[in-house]
């Protein structure tokens, strides 16, 4: 178990963010990176739709991230979740998910260094995640909307 | 520009085709590397944006069948990765990418990369279209180069080769006028090899240095017996030259019996060889030659009219270099390293005095001629540069003129021809070779200016 992935089971950041006293930092880890929805929403320009769109798309396309990456955990077959948590880090970093991608990432770091038994707490963190990723994702989306 | 998106994450997708779109790009979606592969090749995109890991065909793959890919264009390949490790921008060089992000590709930074696509696929394009019209020029001006071995890029000469690689299209019987040594043979050569017949043979013969019966002996061969000193069958040269060319020099001097018999064989494309009963199908192509004015010599019967009209349906006339002094320095170049070749000698260069001279000259003997002055220069040089005094007498001579010019120079001709011969020690062949004419015409000329060799 690398400590990337225990921070992510315990939702703590890890030492090397730099923070040597989780205790001493007040404010809990960002779910959702709001800067990256208001650069989306600029992208989607008079398309209101478009964000709403990809977040639509992360909604669905999540969990069967997460189904497909438990089935590769019952095959034992760790490049295939490798490459699933390969796919929904990089869903998660355009969507400004940044929890899920740290969690995610954890998972691909895992899978890559072999670590099968290490990977379903991480895994069902990840699970965890989606709802509340997806709840700060569109809380923040309608923020961003009604201050625009 | 078109481009292709392949990701298979369709996050992915979707924003980087909202980003190439409000670009005013075309953008083309791919979830997976083979279906971006089959796209590619259906699209042909300007520019391919992929994601590294996809299942089945990854970026890496689709970069190399990218590159691989016999495009008439350039397509620039941007690859996008998860994380920035090291080694693996180098990889992706190596498979030809050309440029490299990090998810999550920022769009305003995409706009950037696409701007950079844009000027380099331009600017290929812009270098592919120059060198199509690089290439196209240069097909467009090879013929200035010369083709096997006709040499000079003058409008004249131009003009030759044009007409002659039009006669290599077809199978039309060609006739090479000009002047003794313009290059009639050199001319014959270059059509057969330009033709469809240049993998059979090229055979040549001068009809003006053979006797009428012994020609036509030579042309169409003879059976044993037929006459004497016909010990055995003979095949001549129409049968000899069967799938190429016969070249016939000097065609103005064959008899009006013998013009017959070629005519013939032109027409029926059959030969009876001498004292044979029997005709032979021959598959020949007639490139004839003469410095001779045939118009003339049909007007004065000499020349069968049928006959004149069944050779030059196809007329090149090649120009004397006194028309065409822009090829001189070229020719000169060309000798002067041909005989060093030949030689194992250093290369001659010509001093700007040895080429004004050149270029002041008539060159009566055309081609030929300058190549011999040239060789004689070579023989009497001293050191790399040719000077003045290096070449013959006749080029450096007041008032020099050509003998066949419009005064008709006898007294002019009759000093060349007997300094030619001083030279020579009274040799005739080497005489006529420096003088650039033929034996014949040599003959022919101290004939008529009565001079007498021996004396």
């Amino acid at each position: 178990v690398t400590p990337e992935s225990l921070a992510a089971v315990l939702g703590v950041p890890t030492r090397a963010r730099g923070r040597q006293d989780p205790a001493s930092d007040p404010d809990p880890p960002a779910i959702v990176d709001a800067a990256a929805i208001e650069r989306l929403q600029r992208l989607g320009g008079s398309d209101a739709a478009f964000v709403g769109g990809l977040l639509e798309i992360f909604a669905r396309e999540s969990p069967r991230r997460i189904a497909a990456m438990r089935a590769a955990l019952e095959r034992g077959d760790a490049a295939a979740l490798r490459f699933e948590a390969h796919r929904i880090a990089g869903s998660c970093r355009y969507v400004g998910a940044v929890a899920m991608a740290r969690t995610a990432g954890a998972l691909e770091r895992e899978a890559r260094a072999g670590h099968i038994s290490g990977i379903p707490p991480i895994l069902d963190r990840l699970h965890a995640e989606v709802a509340a990723t997806l709840s700060a994702l569109e809380g923040t989306l309608e923020r961003t909307r009604r201050s625009s | 520009m078109k481009i292709l998106i392949a990701d298979d994450d369709p996050i992915a997708c979707r924003i980087l085709e909202q980003a190439v779109g409000r670009l005013g790009h075309e953008p083309v979606v791919a979830g997976e590397g083979d279906a971006a592969w089959s796209l590619f090749r259906r699209d042909a995109p300007d520019v391919v944006i992929s994601d590294w890991f996809m299942p089945g065909l990854d970026g890496l793959e689709l970069c190399r069948r990218v590159r691989a890919s016999p495009g008439q264009s350039y397509v620039y390949i941007i690859l996008v990765t998860g994380t920035r490790s090291r080694g693996n921008m180098p990889q992706a060089m190596e498979a030809g990418a050309d440029d490299f992000l990090v998810k999550p590709v920022d769009p305003e930074e995409l706009t950037v990369r696409l701007n950079v696509a844009s000027r380099i696929t331009t600017l290929y394009r812009r270098t592919a279209h120059a060198e199509e019209r690089a290439a196209a020029l240069e097909e467009h001006l090879r013929p200035a180069a010369g083709i096997e071995g006709m040499i000079g890029g003058s409008e004249p000469m131009r003009d030759v080769i044009r007409r002659l690689r039009l006669a290599a299209q077809s199978e039309v019987t060609t006739l090479l006028t000009g002047e003794s040594g313009t290059g009639k043979e050199l001319g014959a050569r270059a059509l057969h090899t330009l033709s469809a017949r240049k993998s059979g043979p090229f055979l040549a013969v001068n009809c003006g240095a053979l006797p009428e019966t012994l020609l036509e002996s030579e042309l169409f061969g003879h059976v044993k017996g037929a006459f004497t000193g016909a010990h055995q069958n003979k095949a001549g040269l129409f049968e000899a030259a069967s799938g190429g060319t016969l070249f016939m020099d000097e065609i103005g001097d064959v008899t009006p019996a013998l013009q017959l018999k070629v005519l013939r064989a032109l027409q029926e494309r059959e030969i009876r060889r001498v004292g044979d009963a029997k005709t032979a199908k021959v598959d020949v192509r007639i490139v004839a030659a003469t410095n001779k004015d045939l118009r003339k010599l049909v007007a004065e019967g000499a020349v069968r009219q049928d006959f004149f009209y069944r050779i030059r349906v196809f007329e090149i006339v090649l120009p004397p270099l006194r028309d065409r002094k822009d090829d001189l320095l070229a020719l000169a170049s060309h000798f002067l390293e041909e005989m060093a070749a030949s030689r194992a000698q250093p290369v001659r260069s010509l001093s700007h005095e040895a080429l004004r001279l050149l270029m002041d000259y008539d060159w009566p003997g055309n081609i030929r001629e300058l190549r011999n002055a040239l060789e004689h220069a070579l023989v009497v040089v001293e050191g790399d540069v040719i000077q003045p005094q290096d070449l013959p007498v006749e080029l450096r001579s007041p008032g020099r003129r050509s003998a066949d010019s419009a005064d008709g120079g006898g007294a002019e001709e009759r000093s060349r021809i007997l300094d030619a011969l001083q030279r020579t020690g009274g040799s005739r062949v080497e005489a006529a070779r420096q003088l650039g004419i033929s034996r014949v015409t040599l003959w022919k000329k101290l004939k008529r200016l009565g001079i007498d060799p021996e004396a």
